[in-house]
């Protein structure tokens, strides 16, 4: 009867095999896709776990939304406003405050109007925290997870205004705004609308007209020592506080993923909060609501932390060689 | 007056760049980790055809071309102008000796031209890619030499010279690629 059933339940599955139209090379394509990517979680998950790094979930929906003025937030209207995580940085950094030790997540993150080759509004984000380490170490760490996951190329460290004065001449933490402002208009830039004393927006117009177009060309790279009007929430160097204590790893000219020695301090963080809340009015954009979840850890007491985040489909990009970001999710029709 | 946002970007869109009609060809954008989006655009302008490269902040708006594409029918030129028909409205508008270009020398009238229009005015007419033409003026090549491939300057009822293989004959009609100036083969029209 056993045997029966057995053979019956092999039938049954040709049909269903039998009923899927495999001519169809789009169905191939997703099998691929999304087999790749269990696999791949699979030797991430591995490595975090040969490393002593837990692994957490935290929710996907905030009572805040991220004041960084370069991302948009996703939220919703129901009842009381929630936010749809730009990152887990906020959640993990609670948990750091719990004494939980070096943790990681895998999960959605949804940035809105982020739409392209190597843009999508909702990307899986792959970010840990290391306590008690130096950002190298982190660096290294990336190196290895990369290597685990298969990827063969040597990765180089270069600084941030290495990279900016070779490709522009200017030296990005002390040339003066007007210098940046003519590079960038000698580059075709559009600066009429612009706030010519919005310095990080000067840096970013030089960086996406002269540094990035040669960031295509590289070979991997992790940019360090960011000037400090892109320190987001990374603490700055040394007595002269020049420099960010922030890197990033770029591959074939895409960012792949970002890391800080993470400011601990609350107060430090709420002038954070506070400063991007000013560059928002400025730049003309909405107000957001500081994190006080955020801030109430950091007063509680976080250990010294290193943490990066890293986009898993723009790793698979790497890996993969794939140029359209939006070739890794379920095609819709 | 119409614009475009940063977000409406796309290849094929009409945008006035200082003060000239731009197609857009592409359209990148260009975000450095935690900081501000630009659009990265390479841009065609609509009345010479050069190439170029212009980056905006994201959320901007740039003015929108008034440009449209036509098939307009070539009708005479005056000297100075030349005149082309809408055939089914019969309106007719003028271009001049930019917009025309090299058009003028494969055009004697009746040809079916591309006709690209800013603000109503033509900038661009692009011949059919295949026209027939009289020759009007070819020394005469030398007697049984058909096979050698060797050529000789023809000039064209229209004023234009290209190159033909030696057997073609003044008073013959020839077909023209306006796409490469040069002679396809001899033409059984006429």
């Amino acid at each position: 009867m056993t045997q029966e059933l057995g053979s019956m339940c092999h039938v049954l599955r040709k049909i269903k095999a039998h009923g899927m139209d495999d001519s169809k090379s789009d169905n191939a394509k997703t099998r691929e896709v999304f087999r790749r990517r269990a696999l791949l979680l699979q030797k991430i998950r591995t490595y975090f776990s040969s490393e002593g790094v837990t692994e957490v979930n935290t929710p996907v929906l905030s009572e805040f939304g991220s004041c960084e003025p370069a991302l948009k937030n996703l939220s919703l209207n129901k009842g009381r406003r929630k936010y749809l995580r730009t990152s887990s940085e906020s959640s993990l950094k609670q948990l750091l405050s719990h004494n939980l030790g070096d943790v990681y997540e895998i999960g959605p993150v949804f940035r809105d109007e982020e739409i392209g080759p190597c843009h999508l509004e909702e990307f899986t984000m792959v970010e840990w925290y290391r306590t008690n380490v130096e950002l190298l170490f982190l660096i290294e760490d990336v190196r290895c997870l990369l290597a685990r996951c298969g990827y063969q190329d040597n990765i180089d460290i270069t600084t941030y205004a290495e990279l900016f004065q070779n490709a522009s001449g200017l030296n990005p933490h002390n040339c003066g705004n007007s210098e940046l402002v003519s590079c960038a208009i000698e580059k075709g830039v559009d600066l009429k609308e612009c706030d010519l004393n919005d310095r990080a927006l000067l840096l970013d117009a030089v960086y996406v007209s002269v540094v990035e177009p040669l960031l295509k060309s590289f070979s991997p790279v992790f940019i360090i020592d960011y000037p400090k009007e892109h320190r987001a929430y990374a603490r700055l160097s040394g007595t002269t506080e020049t420099v960010a204590l922030r890197f990033e790893l770029i591959i074939n000219g895409i960012e792949i993923a970002n890391g800080y020695d993470e400011i601990t301090e609350s107060l430090e963080q709420k002038d954070r909060f506070n400063t991007e809340n000013r560059l928002r009015k400025r730049r003309g954009l909405e107000q957001i609501e500081p994190d006080a979840a955020w801030l109430d850890a950091l007063s509680s007491g976080v250990p010294s932390v290193c943490g990066v985040a890293l986009g898993l489909e723009r790793l698979e990009m790497a890996l993969w060689e794939i140029s359209d970001i939006r070739s890794l999710g379920i095609k819709s029709y | 007056m119409a614009t475009y946002s940063t977000s409406q970007f796309k290849p094929g869109l009409k945008i006035l760049v200082d003060g000239e009609p731009h197609s857009i060809l592409v359209n990148d954008i260009v975000k450095p980790g935690k900081g501000q989006a630009f659009n990265r655009i390479k841009i065609r302008n609509l009345k010479n055809g050069r190439v170029g490269e212009k980056t905006l902040k994201s959320g901007e708006s740039i003015e929108a071309a008034d440009v449209l594409e036509v098939e307009l029918q070539y009708l005479y030129n005056d000297g100075s102008d030349w005149y082309f028909m809408d055939s089914k409205t019969f309106e007719q508008v003028s271009a001049n000796l930019d917009a025309v270009g090299d058009a003028r020398f494969w055009l004697k009238g009746q040809e079916i031209c591309d006709v690209t229009l800013w603000n109503d005015h033509p900038i661009v007419v692009v011949p059919p890619n295949f026209v027939v033409l009289e020759v009007s003026e070819s020394d005469p090549g030398l007697k049984g030499d058909t096979a050698s491939g060797g050529t000789k300057p023809a000039v064209l009822e229209t004023g234009a010279t290209v190159k033909v293989p030696l057997f073609v004959e003044q008073g013959e009609s020839i077909r023209i690629d306006t796409r490469t100036g040069e002679y396809v083969s001899r033409s059984k029209e006429n």
